[in-house]
């Protein structure tokens, strides 16, 4: 149960640390003469960051497969060890 | 007992993960709403099909909190009459006929409409935060099916646990 609490939190954290990046980038973007070599780099981290959001939907996605195949699997698991031999 | 343990401890954990999920999608939202920057366009004796009490919107009215600014000039777009402000009410982005009552054929009639409007602009930070928002959203139908998988796995368990202690009992000898 911790795990996947731990798990939502670091996805809710990644996503507003993206965001803020982001944001941070643009504005530093936007204080450099366009055109010049440092408004170019700017321009790509931004690009760079923002190619990072769709990949968001892909953890949370798999994130929650796994949560639900490991719970599945050690839950039968156990009711398989409980149900003990058949004699 | 520990079934009745790890039930109310999955119950709380379900609802933790349910209300981080939901803090989560709050908070970006906010986020994107917040870092929208203020930004304005003209439109420029843009027609409006079949203008009546419903009223049609600009094509800026897609944008976030589309608002015609200031005063516009709206025609007839087949006389060219100009229509008098008393004619019409802007609300947003959205123009609506009315009648203070003689509609000298305005109601129901294409309209050519110029002014200006305010929008607040999406930038790229505004698109990521968007986007975090509908990932998150991804996550909220998983936890219907970790209540349904792990309230199975509960049950199983009590029934291989019951079924096995039934057995065992039944195994002892009968005097």
């Amino acid at each position: 149960m911790e795990n996947m609490q731990s798990f939502i939190i670091g996805i809710v954290v990644v996503s507003v640390t993206l965001v803020i990046g982001i944001y941070i980038a643009s504005t530093i973007q936007g204080t450099f003469t366009a055109g010049t070599a440092a408004a170019n780099a700017a321009r790509d981290v931004v690009t760079a960051l923002g190619n990072g959001t769709p990949w968001i939907t892909i953890l949370v996605v798999v994130g929650f497969a796994v949560i639900t195949l490991a719970m599945l699997s050690g839950g039968l698991g156990r009711a398989a060890d409980t149900a003990g031999p058949v004699y | 007992m520990s079934e009745k343990i790890n039930a109310q401890a999955l119950i709380l954990a379900v609802l933790i993960l349910g209300l981080t999920l939901v803090i989560g999608i709050f908070i970006l939202a906010n986020l994107q709403s917040g870092l929208r920057t203020d930004a304005n366009g003209n439109f420029v004796n843009e027609t409006l099909i079949t203008v009546t009490e419903t009223g049609e919107s600009i094509t800026g009215a897609s944008l976030f909190n589309c608002a015609i600014s200031g005063t516009i000039i709206a025609t007839n777009a087949t006389s060219g009459t100009v229509i008098p402000a008393s004619n019409y009410t802007i609300s947003g982005c959205l123009i609506r006929y009315s009648s203070p009552g003689n509609s000298q054929g305005f109601n129901n009639s294409n309209w050519n409409v110029s002014g200006s409007y305010t929008y607040r602009a999406d930038n790229a930070a505004t698109n990521a935060s968007g986007q975090s928002v509908t990932s998150l959203s991804n996550g909220t139908p998983w936890l219907t099916i970790i209540i349904i998988v792990a309230f199975a796995v509960i049950v199983l368990g009590l029934l291989s646990g019951g079924l096995r202690k039934a057995a065992e009992g039944e195994a002892s000898p009968i005097y």
